[in-house]
């Protein structure tokens, strides 16, 4: 009896204990659809935490950057890159969770990877074996169109802008596809899902000459002015989202990513992403 | 000169001169517009030369913008292809059909035309080459494997530093001749080494002339622009015109011609009709009732007023002189006194009786002699010898048929001619006419008086002589035999 009538007075004393959080995120769409997206998700955070959890679409990352620096926003969903330079300058910053896709090669993973891929009729099966190629990468800024390719040439003791005959910037992963395609290039750099999509777009024309190490996909995490507790609690929520809960739909529908939930990898996890910033910078005109 | 040819001579003169100032008023105009013609195509050919011009001048402006780009100095020296694609995409147009981005080396980074298709060496293409050794090239050459108007130039970082090319281009195809022609008469046509281009199907340009156009030597052989017409249908029209109008003018001043030819015959031969037939009066071969006769047929026939007039006044003119004819002929064949014919009247009437008899028609002839007509006169006096002859006359005649022929013959003595009458029909005839005679009373002579009667006919072979005589003796016997009686040959 004296425990019920405690446990009744504590629910009756919890609103007033409840917290108000502000979860941002970075523009990597349009904001309409990034609140439409997320939103399901803020919803369920907060009738799981019993906290209200508000969205805020930043202008940009060094918005999103400034606002997390000066704890104006509670949790933050940062991209990999974001969280690796988040962590390194914000020591006390919380990594919560890392966002959950099912991948193009059917698995759930927390990663993804890039790829240096050429034509099957190109007749080069090895890296070493395309001396003298053209090659195209993405874009300089990007992870697995750039960074982790640039990983694999490391690896591999190549600088690729004195290996390749010439080296080119397509700005899209597809785009490389393409230029595949039409033989300007004989090698390129994309993601695995790239990959994939141009498996199933143009059938088994491609060759992998090398696969990157996992890239992290994106973070969540919470400013140094939430608990460690707290930050422990949120992540467990967000690591139990069900497969079919109305967030990942979301995500499906509005965003158009597989998402699969969350996961809580060892903060570790994206130590391989710091070592793409360490990359050597080569020149591309010698 | 005949009335004909004057007024033929001086028409064709005033058409003539009619028809070599139409000839000078339409040279002057065909000249007028063929310099019209010739300043328009003129014209035509600077404005076409314009545009070419301007096509240049876009292909420069263009390399030019993108040259001056900071973002594409960056593009080249990184091999940024999507960015440098994203750049020229936005500068493709009717004037550009190609712009490319090359290194230093001559591989193509980037092509704005054609997004994915980059990396390929055109290092030996000679704009390429020209470009990198004389910074700048315009002028044809092959690019992609098709002829255009290339203008190509050294990409230089901060102005010193040459980091690759830009090229761009302009497809020399049907599309580039058509703008270049559009809106005018004229037809470009292109010609090089590998291909021939023209804006009309018949290649062959009339007073083709080049464009101007400083370009420099490529790699393609004998190409020139040419601009020129296919056809000089206006100029053409014209002539066509003048033609139409010369033959035309020709036609209807040799209708005028005709017409006037055939007007001026119609007109002049009905006077010269009525002239002919006073000529044919005047020369006795047709007499004044031919001459009436003739000239009333030409008053009854369509023909102007004023020929009918004429024609008219021709007729009254010969009526009256066929009146005036009558009258002297009366006058010269009747006998004053007695109002018969008199012997000239006679003897013609006895002539033409013995040439009808020839044919057949017989006749009889009555010679009468009043008896003592002497001694009437001697007795009487003239006066009543006149007077027994008018009525011995008067009486005679109302004897006789309107066929007859009564004259005085001379003196007292008459003849009298009887067509158609055996001797028997002209003793009848006589001798009524005795007795008629015989009993007759004269007003003015108190006794009675008497004639004698010589009947004579035809015979075959008679002269007027020979019937007169055998008449003649005939009256000679009843003379003998007592007078007042008749007798007849035997």
């Amino acid at each position: 009896m004296v425990l019920k009538l405690f446990s009744f007075c504590l629910l009756l004393l919890l609103p007033l204990y409840a917290k108000e959080y502000t979860f941002a995120t970075y523009p990597s769409n349009t904001p309409s659809k990034i609140i439409q997206a997320l939103t399901p998700l803020m919803e369920y955070l907060s009738a799981q935490s019993g906290d209200t959890f508000k969205l805020v679409v930043t202008k940009d990352y060094d918005e999103l950057t400034k606002r997390i620096e000066e704890k104006s926003v509670d949790f933050a969903w940062v991209n990999t890159k974001n969280f690796v330079l988040l962590k390194e300058k914000i020591p006390s910053l919380h990594y919560l969770v890392t966002y959950l896709e099912h991948s193009k090669s059917r698995q759930i993973t927390p990663y993804y990877q890039a790829f240096i891929v050429t034509m099957k009729d190109a007749n080069i099966t090895s890296l070493e074996e395309a001396k003298n190629k053209h090659f195209a990468f993405t874009d300089k800024e990007s992870t697995s169109g750039y960074a982790y390719p640039m990983m694999i040439f490391e690896a591999h003791h190549i600088n690729p802008y004195t290996f390749f005959q010439k080296v080119f910037f397509l700005k899209k992963h597809d785009k490389v596809i393409e230029a595949l395609m039409s033989h300007s290039i004989e090698i390129g750099a994309i993601s695995d899902g790239t990959y994939y999509n141009a498996l199933e777009t143009y059938g088994d024309r491609f060759t992998i000459l090398a696969t990157s190490e996992p890239i992290p996909l994106d973070a969540i995490v919470a400013s140094a002015n939430i608990s460690h507790q707290e930050s422990q609690r949120i992540a467990h929520i967000l690591e139990t989202i069900p497969l079919d809960a109305p967030s990942n739909k979301a995500f499906e529908e509005h965003l158009g990513w597989a998402s699969a939930g969350f996961v809580k990898k060892d903060e570790h996890f994206y130590d391989s992403f710091k070592r793409t910033l360490k990359v050597p910078l080569y020149e591309t005109v010698q | 000169m005949k009335l004909y040819n004057k007024i033929l001579f001086l028409t064709i003169m005033q058409l003539a001169a009619i028809l070599l100032f139409g000839i000078y008023q339409i040279q002057s105009l065909y000249l007028t517009q063929k310099t019209a013609f010739d300043q328009k195509n003129l014209i035509q050919s600077e404005m076409i030369q314009k545009r070419f011009e301007e096509k240049l001048e876009s292909l420069q402006r263009t390399a030019q913008i993108l040259i001056n780009s900071q973002e594409v100095v960056a593009g080249i020296i990184s091999n940024d292809t999507d960015m440098l694609y994203n750049w020229s995409k936005l500068f493709l147009s009717s004037s550009t059909d190609k712009i490319h981005f090359i290194d230093l080396d001559g591989t193509i980074i980037s092509r704005g035309e054609l997004e994915f298709r980059f990396a390929d060496d055109v290092s030996k293409r000679f704009y390429v080459q020209q470009a990198l050794k004389n910074d700048t090239f315009l002028g044809i050459d092959l690019v992609d494997d098709k002829e255009c108007l290339v203008y190509a130039k050294r990409v230089k970082q901060y102005g010193q530093k040459p980091i690759g090319i830009i090229s761009v281009a302009l497809i020399i195809d049907d599309a580039l001749l058509a703008s270049l022609a559009q809106g005018t008469t004229m037809n470009i046509a292109y010609h090089s080494e590998h291909q021939t281009l023209s804006t009309t199907k018949t290649q062959k340009l009339i007073n083709a002339s080049s464009l101007h156009v400083m370009l420099q030597a490529g790699s393609i052989k004998e190409a020139s622009f040419n601009i020129g017409l296919t056809s000089e249908e206006e100029l053409n029209a014209l002539k066509e015109a003048r033609t139409n109008f010369f033959v035309g003018i020709g036609f209807v001043l040799i209708i005028l011609v005709l017409a006037l030819h055939f007007t001026l015959l119609k007109h002049l031969r009905e006077y010269k009709a009525l002239s002919q037939v006073l000529i044919d009066f005047y020369e006795d071969r047709l007499d004044i009732k031919e001459v009436m006769s003739t000239i009333k047929q030409t008053t009854k026939e369509r023909t102007t007023p004023e020929v009918k007039k004429i024609a008219e006044a021709l007729f009254n003119m010969s009526q009256k002189v066929a009146d005036t004819q009558n009258a002297l002929e009366l006058l010269s064949s009747t006998d004053q006194l007695t109002a018969l014919s008199n012997r000239r009247k006679l003897e013609e009437c006895l002539e033409q009786k013995l040439k009808e008899s020839t044919r057949g028609s017989s006749f009889s002839i009555i010679m009468i002699d009043i008896d003592r007509f002497k001694t009437i006169n001697d007795t009487y006096g003239h006066e009543i010898g006149d007077h027994v002859l008018v009525h011995t006359a008067r009486l005679m005649r109302e004897s006789i048929r309107t066929s007859d022929m009564l004259g005085r013959w001379g003196g007292e003595e008459f003849l009298l001619i009887l067509p158609q009458t055996s001797l028997e029909g002209a003793l009848v005839i006589a001798e009524q006419m005795r007795s008629k005679i015989y009993q007759f009373t004269f007003e003015h002579y108190p006794q009675r008086v008497t004639m004698s009667f010589g009947v004579a006919t035809h015979h075959a072979g008679d002269t007027p002589n020979s019937i007169l005589r055998r008449a003649d003796n005939a009256l000679y016997r009843a003379k003998n035999s007592g007078r007042n009686r008749i007798e007849h040959e035997d």
